[in-house]
């Protein structure tokens, strides 16, 4: 696979949330409004990037036996100081995400990368791997967010969309909303697959 | 023996980097901390703060805002509810030294946003300017036959936050008002 390849297939063909299906509870839980969205998914991808670096350098001395503990230490440290970064120089996004932040640990999006990627590739490689599926991630929740703001509480980015003139659908900004619109999402990109499939 | 030396070194690596993050962070984050609080309580009162006396009473916060002639202005309470529809929040809630309310903070909630976010909206806040324990006011939504305007299809968090606003004022007039009853 070229290098183009390894950072692109994580935005559509193996997008981690759309196409692998990892990393549901993030993706369900803070996506009510889009600038929640980014936020996740930018601290997400920062922390893949930082494990799939730190893993693909280290994967080789680690031995087979202890490798899952191993990768979960790397993951949990750069958590915390992701954590301890916000609450520091961002308070107000601490405030969106500040229970979320620490749950990207058991994110098995960043895990998964770990053991299928970056433990068995070089560091150029890992890298592009991490800022593909980032990406595919923030905008798979950035779509997701924004299709329940804008429906669910009738603004974008906080603020309005319809002038008030059409009442917001609450059930969006709920949890069965968070459901629906993932579902529909996934089944959309799975119809597009198919329709290039055909058309190659 | 390997696999226990690996691992035992990549934890004590990690253990130095997160005392060094912890090391640098420390301070802005009690900074960080105690802006938003100064900020909090800029919005609740309607005029400006120049001065503010922290006082810890038992698990109450409360912050006595002076006047200029050192007379009581306002006072701040840390009140909170465990009854909202995400469970806790915590509101910082502005009184008057007669008991009256300025206005009030949500600072933390899980509350449905677009919903029981609301909370946070003046339109919402508004009515409970003045209010007080002794003026009448019916301290319940409208739906249990009080006078509060509930939050439509957020009952359960608008009668959070009037359970959060009553407890402050009890605390307030129990620590303030006392003697004068």
């Amino acid at each position: 696979m070229s290098a183009l390849d390894e950072f692109s297939k994580g935005i559509i063909k193996e997008n981690p949330v759309l196409r692998v299906l990892l990393g549901f509870c993030p993706t369900l839980a803070v996506t009510t409004t889009a600038i929640n969205g980014i936020g996740m998914g930018v601290a997400t991808a920062f922390v893949l990037l930082c494990s799939n670096i730190v893993i693909s350098i280290i994967s080789k001395a680690i031995p087979d036996k202890v490798r899952i503990p191993c990768y979960i230490v790397v993951i949990a440290t750069f958590v915390t100081i992701v954590d301890l970064l916000i609450k520091a120089f961002s308070p107000e996004l601490n405030k969106a995400l500040g229970i979320f932040i620490p749950l990207i640990v058991v994110n098995c999006i960043i895990l998964g990368r770990a053991e299928a990627f970056a433990s068995k590739n070089n560091i150029f490689y890992s890298i592009l791997d991490a800022l593909g599926m980032g990406a595919g991630f923030t905008l798979a929740l950035f779509i997701l967010a924004s299709i329940r703001e804008i429906l669910g509480n009738g603004t974008i980015f906080g603020m309005s969309v319809f002038g008030g003139s059409i009442p917001p659908v609450l059930v969006f900004i709920m949890p069965p909303g968070a459901f629906l619109t993932l579902g529909l999402m996934i089944a959309g990109v799975v119809v597009i697959e198919k329709k290039m499939e055909a058309g190659r | 023996m390997k696999p226990v030396f690996v691992l035992t070194l990549i934890c004590v690596i990690a253990a130095a980097l997160l005392a060094g993050a912890n090391h640098i962070t420390k301070d802005p984050i009690i900074e960080a901390k105690n802006r938003l609080k100064m900020e909090a309580l800029g919005e609740i009162f309607p005029f400006e703060i120049k001065n503010v006396k922290i006082i810890k009473d038992g698990n109450t916060i409360y912050y006595e805002i002076p006047s200029a002639d050192n007379k009581l202005r306002g006072v701040g309470i840390e009140t909170f509810t465990d009854k909202g529809y995400g469970g806790r929040i915590d509101v910082l809630l502005g009184v008057s030294p007669a008991g009256e309310i300025y206005n009030y903070k949500v600072i933390f909630s899980k509350e449905t946003p677009g919903l029981g976010s609301k909370l946070s909206d003046p339109e919402f806040r508004r009515q409970f300017g003045g209010k007080s324990l002794t003026d009448g006011f019916k301290w319940k939504v409208k739906k249990d036959g009080g006078d509060v305007d509930e939050i439509t299809a957020a009952t359960i968090s608008s009668r959070a936050i009037v359970d959060a606003l009553t407890k402050g004022l009890n605390l307030f007039s129990e620590k303030y008002l006392k003697g004068y009853k």
